[in-house]
């Protein structure tokens, strides 16, 4: 009966220790997501208001906002470089993977340090190069960047994963009669799925946080949401209630994603061993 | 003094009995090969006796002096692992010498014992070489120098030939009984080789999911095997096995199935009529079937399903009815040369009968 | 069914490596053949290029009297089963075994009743719906059999399929394979390293080593009748021993080895009276030596027993003759009791089993 009292007792111990620690980590998020559901007045008052009655202006209003039109704009640069990078990004890493090029070394780490430029560094001549290309402003010259630095990103991680397949699988259906394209969509490619998962996540975070280059490239049209929130800060004063709701609003995708691939994802992470 | 005993050990991972109640004795300068199936229980075995794994019950005994206790350095007690576990930073001879300079020897004696462990493994050549060098097999026999330089109470080598390629297996493994003869320190080697393990043994331990099925000398554990499962174990290629009925005809024992009838001689006739035992599992090795293309006494005839030569022998699947079984036979006193289809006599050689009840599985005295 | 012939095929990786080397071959529609050698002889290369993964150098692959160099693998209606298997693991027993057909735009009826067919004929009905993690290792090797088997391909390339399975599975599945190979008749070409397996198996075996072919023949020829000191070598186990030393030609002819002394019966020293070198290499099998009785002196070894290692119904001898360690393969129930180390034992051969090599040349002289 006592060893029992005591087992118990370590167990809940050990549970509120833990949603402690949890606690403290997601209070940002908690903190955000509470604000976005309080009036202007009570975000402010200290001590901080536990309990209250929420209310859903915030949302109401960022809804007819700019910021929608913004959200819309990134998801599509992001969705759009995502998809241009895993297709890109695959069949380079097969061709590094599996036939011989010369000094693919020396392309390899070439391509993997533009993904290490600091984007400070390139982005007065992007904005002098889109300039001159009348692109300032469109959600292609954004694709076009982000594409740079996903591509480099998806090529190196792929690679990995493409490395992992027994070169047999492939021989064995070229044997059974189907062409090089073939044996690439309907064996390799499968194979590295949880590949595709883990790099769509990372290239789709990347593009819808970026900053610097957004707020350089874009002025009205092509505003994206980290652009827009940003913006929401003006010297009139700052509504951190609208400006937590949109930020609520802008991690739902994200969120979804994730869940969306979650399984293929654990095991990308685990570099996706066969067997 | 260094007699190895273990008495009802039993080892438990979580829920599973990795050894159950296993007991036997290593007499002081013997070489004791457990073998058995993987996942049997034998590694663990040498790590009980290590001092690596601690029984859940039972007594471990080193020369005569209970064990328990004693830390596993201070057993004194030389390793072979089959992972290798050499040091990838350290050339060949480093590798050796780490052990040594534990014991604190002196110069020349270091240099002595490395010298002739160098010529015992054939290793001259690759003695300033980093393992990353190595071939699997030459890696191995690095580390099984590395338990011979030193000169503890007790060998354990866990698969020591395991990564070798099968010629230098059968030559290494007669260079290490020969080793082991001459040094005379007790080892335990374990194998899932039965082959290697009749070779090398003085004491056979054959384990089963953690059990202990036969301990003997290979000629016992091969001439009188105790149960079903050592009885197909031991020998390759495996034992052939019969289930039969038990029927009595005029005074006499016979052992009937659809596709043959066997008569036995009076003393197993008796015997099996005392016991009341209806069905029998017979079992008969492939170099105890014996073929020709005339029937004889006892014989029955069987159809040649497949023949595989091999060196002086071949190695024949043979069918009646729909029971398939093998025999080996040497070509030079065979007198014809089989062919598949071919249809040929046989019968099973007297005094290599192997009985057992199939409910017990155990062996059923009598001949063999 | 079709014949296959090698000719004069060579194989170079980069400028350095000479993988294969002038390669003639011809094996006959519906035999086995088994390439056997060391790991790096050239075995898996040549395989390769039949297989068309890798382009000859130079020389001729012939299908059926149609060169296939050029061809693309999957126009070769060739099958393979992998060491590996090479099993998908993103598809069902069910979908493996239908893959190769759907390359060939059968229909759907018909790749459901080919598939049918094979899985009844390999014992697979019950895991057709289950993925190859999920399989033991033979029934993985089925499904690779059977994947193999689907297309009726008109040759099957097999490297080393047996060598995921333990000992005792092994030896099972390989007369399983040999029975199947015999009922289906389909000409096999096989690869492996292992000389037990290439005996049982092969109609035909072709010896490689360092790129070259060593001979050509049946299991029984080879084993009997090694054309080199290598074959002779690495067919047989335990390998066949090996003394070397010098004829000396007296009033009668006898060898002198390492502390070994060797005269032979009146036959043998005829035929020995032919070989013109001095210096030569004997060879003798382990199962070819017999005890001798006491008065013999001919074709007659003595020695002083060294290491004894039972082996089923055999004891296998180290005797320690002279400065040589020469190995003896004894039935127990021959011998009066179990030898003991240090005991002096006498064993001799007869005239057939006695082998000479010339030691530069390594060619077999007798």
């Amino acid at each position: 009966m006592r060893e029992e009292t005591k087992v118990v007792i370590r167990r809940v111990g050990f549970l509120v220790v833990a949603l402690g620690i949890t606690l403290a980590f997601m209070f940002p998020l908690v903190w955000v997501v509470l604000a976005s559901l309080k009036t202007r007045l009570e975000i402010f008052v200290l001590p901080p208001k536990w309990v209250f009655l929420p209310t859903l202006q915030n949302y109401r209003d960022i809804l007819h906002s700019d910021f929608m039109y913004q959200l819309k704009n990134s998801l599509l640069v992001a969705a759009i470089s995502t998809g241009v990078s895993l297709v890109f990004g695959s069949l380079t890493a097969y061709g590094f993977s599996r036939y011989p090029i010369r000094g693919s070394d020396n392309v390899l780490f070439w391509i993997l340090s533009l993904r290490m430029l600091p984007p400070i560094a390139v982005v007065i001549p992007f904005y002098l190069l889109f300039r001159s290309l009348g692109l300032l402003d469109t959600t292609l010259a954004l694709v076009l960047v982000y594409c740079i630095f996903n591509i480099s990103f998806s090529i190196w991680v792929l690679k990995g994963f493409f490395d992992e397949i027994p070169i047999e699988l492939e021989e064995a259906a070229k044997l059974d009669g189907y062409s090089p394209a073939q044996v690439f969509f309907r064996v390799s490619l499968p194979l590295v799925r949880p590949g595709l998962a883990t790099t769509a996540i990372f290239c789709l975070i990347q593009s819808l946080n970026e900053f610097l280059v957004a707020l350089t490239l874009t002025t009205r049209k092509a505003v994206t949401a980290p652009v827009g929130l940003a913006k929401l800060q003006t010297f009139l004063g700052t509504d951190w209630g609208r400006i937590s709701a949109a930020a609520v609003i802008f991690m739902i995708p994200v969120v979804v994603f994730t869940v969306f691939v979650r399984n293929e994802l654990i095991r990308g992470m685990s570099f996706g061993r066969m067997r | 003094m260094s007699e190895i005993r273990l008495e009802n050990v039993r080892v438990r991972y979580g829920k599973n009995v990795v050894l159950n109640d296993v007991s036997f004795t290593v007499p002081e300068g013997s070489l004791c090969v457990i073998t058995g199936p993987s996942g049997c229980g034998k590694t663990t075995v040498l790590r009980v006796i290590a001092g690596l794994t601690k029984p859940e019950r039972g007594m471990v005994y080193l020369g005569g002096k209970p064990a328990l206790h004693i830390l596993p350095g201070e057993r004194d007690v030389a390793m072979c692992f089959q992972t290798f576990a050499l040091y990838p930073h350290m050339t060949v001879r480093e590798n050796w010498m780490f052990p040594l300079y534990a014991e604190k020897l002196s110069p020349q004696e270091m240099a002595r014992r490395i010298e002739e462990v160098t010529r015992l493994l054939h290793m001259e050549f690759l003695l300033d070489r980093y393992p990353g060098q190595l071939s699997g097999g030459q890696q191995q026999r690095v580390a099984l120098g590395r338990a011979l330089v030193r000169r503890p109470r007790i060998y354990l080598l866990d698969e020591p030939l395991g990564n070798l390629d099968a010629k230098l297996r059968v030559e290494m493994r007669a260079e290490i009984r020969k080793i082991q003869e001459t040094l005379g320190i007790t080892t335990v080697y374990v194998t899932h080789d039965q082959t290697e393990a009749q070779a090398v043994a003085d004491i056979m331990v054959v384990m089963d999911f953690g059990e202990v099925k036969q301990v003997g000398t290979p000629e016992e554990v091969y001439e009188r095997p105790e149960n079903l499962f050592v009885a197909g174990f031991i020998g390759t290629p495996r034992m052939n096995f019969f289930s039969l009925e038990v029927q009595e005809n005029g005074g006499r024992v016979f052992l009937v199935s659809r596709a043959f009838s066997l008569p036995l001689d009076a003393h197993q006739g008796a015997l099996l009529r005392r016991q009341g035992i209806p069905e029998v599992i017979l079992g008969v090795r492939p170099e105890n079937v014996l073929c020709t293309l005339q029937p004889g006494s006892g014989s029955f005839p069987a159809v040649l399903e497949v023949v595989e030569p091999q060196s002086n022998e071949y190695i024949l699947t043979l069918r009646r009815e729909d029971v398939t079984f093998k025999a080996r036979l040497r070509r030079d006193t065979l007198g014809f040369t089989p062919e598949v289809g071919q249809k040929v006599w046989v019968c099973f050689e007297e005094n290599f009968w192997h009985l057992f009840d199939p409910r017990t599985e155990r062996r059923l005295e009598g001949r063999g | 069914m079709a014949t296959l012939v090698l000719e004069k095929l060579n194989l170079w990786y980069g400028q350095h490596t000479h993988a294969v080397r002038d390669v003639d071959l011809v094996v006959e529609d519906g035999e086995l053949c088994v390439f056997l050698g060391p790991s790096g002889c050239g075995k898996t290369s040549t395989l390769r290029m039949i297989a068309g993964f890798v382009r000859p150098t130079s020389g001729k692959i012939y299908l059926d009297g149609q060169v296939i160099n050029d061809l693309y693998p999957g126009d070769r209606n060739v099958a393979m089963i992998f060491q590996s298997y090479a099993l998908y693991p993103h598809m069902t027993v069910r979908e493996q075994l239908a893959f190769p057909l759907q390359a060939r735009r059968l229909s759907r009826q018909e790749i459901a009743k080919r598939v049918e067919e094979i899985a009844h004929f390999l014992h697979l009905e019950d895991f057709l719906d289950r993925y190859p993690q999920e399989l033991s290792a033979g029934q993985r090797q089925r499904v690779a059999i059977g994947r193999a088997l689907i297309r009726k391909p008109r040759l099957f390339l097999m490297d080393e399929p047996l060598s995921q399975l333990d000992a005792r599975l092994r030896v099972e599945m390989r007369a399983n394979l040999r029975k199947l190979q015999q009922e289906l008749r389909i000409t096999t070409v096989y690869v492996t390293h292992d000389q037990t397996e290439a005996q049982g198996l092969a109609d035909k075996i072709m010896v490689m080593h360092q790129g070259r072919v060593q001979q050509v023949g049946k299991p029984i020829e080879i084993y009997e009748n090694p054309a080199n000191l290598f074959v002779a070598g690495f067919i047989g186990m335990p390998a066949m021993n090996f003394l070397r030393g010098v004829l000396v030609r007296g009033e009668r002819l006898a060898f002198q080895g390492n502390g070994v002394r060797l005269c032979f019966s009146k036959e043998l020293e005829g035929k020995l009276t032919g070989v013109p070198q001095e210096e030569v290499i004997l060879g003798i099998r382990p199962e070819h030596l017999v005890l001798a009785p006491e008065e013999k002196e001919e074709n007659t070894l003595t020695g002083e027993v060294y290491v004894v290692e039972p082996q089923s119904n055999e004891y296998i001898i180290d005797l320690r003759v002279g400065g040589e360690i020469v190995k003896v393969r004894l039935e127990k129930r021959n011998l009066p009791g179990s030898p003991r180390g240090g005991e002096r034992m006498r064993v001799f051969f007869e005239d057939r089993y006695l082998y000479v090599f010339d030691p530069v040349t390594e060619k077999r002289l007798l």
